[in-house]
């Protein structure tokens, strides 16, 4: 399922998620060229935020990513607490729902480490450029690694003024 | 907005720009995306990526078509 961002969005506004873009789309919103194929987001694991996050995916059925379709699966508020970091597929794309960020940590402190960007015409919390590169450094995978050289021509584009917000 | 050229930034910059450029960053394409606003640059993404799947999509069924040829020829 190709990803429909606006959707994934609109779907999550709807409840009001408390949520913080990161991963790839955080990288894209602050300028990157590269490619990215899901959403991820930090979600806040307050008992009210994970009903929220039930009710507001429940009608793109999220199911596990890589997982066959016949082992059962429902993301309801338990699945939630009683898990951490989730891989999905929805019918508006892929979306990873994860309640920590390596070397950031919880949702408090992703949003602690995010700025707001107008996206789709709405304030949404993205992690900053910043917090973005100490992530992704802390991740160490090579794919994180190799998307260091950008990021950081990123953050230096950004001091010379460079670049809407 | 200034323009940067890769090869002008090489000279002139020892920095996380010429590091990017060395490890084979097009930085013509950040500065491009940096006149756009964030939801422009998600929405040129969605289109990129409509774009790769429908080259993925075309290279399955090339492969697939090749395979039922070179069967039907055994």
């Amino acid at each position: 399922m190709p990803l429909d961002a606006k959707k994934l969005f609109d779907t999550l506004d709807r409840e009001g998620v408390k949520c913080v873009i990161i991963g790839g789309m955080a990288a894209i919103a602050h300028g990157s060229a590269s490619a990215t194929f899901d959403l991820d987001l930090c979600y806040a694991r307050d008992d009210m935020n994970l009903e929220h996050l039930e009710r507001a995916l429940a009608p793109l059925h999220p199911r596990l990513r890589d997982v066959p379709a016949n082992v059962a699966f429902v993301l309801d508020a338990r699945t939630l607490r009683n898990g951490l970091n989730f891989t999905l597929s929805t019918d508006a794309g892929d979306l990873d729902l994860m309640g920590e960020v390596a070397g950031i940590g919880s949702y408090e402190q992703a949003v602690a480490n995010s700025e707001t960007i107008i996206i789709y015409s709405r304030p949404r919390s993205v992690l900053t450029l910043e917090a973005l590169i100490r992530a992704k450094r802390v991740a160490g995978r090579s794919r994180d690694l190799q998307a260091l050289p950008e990021l950081e021509a990123l953050l230096e584009l950004r001091k010379r003024g460079e670049g809407k917000v | 907005m200034r323009r940067m050229g890769n090869d002008q930034a090489e000279k002139t910059e020892p920095d996380a720009i010429a590091r990017a450029i060395a490890y084979g960053v097009d930085i013509t394409l950040l500065v491009e995306n940096l006149k756009r606003t964030p939801t422009e640059r998600i929405e040129n993404l969605e289109r990129w990526v409509a774009f790769l799947e429908e080259v993925r999509r075309a290279g399955e069924m090339k492969r697939k078509s090749d395979a039922a040829r070179r069967k039907k020829a055994v």
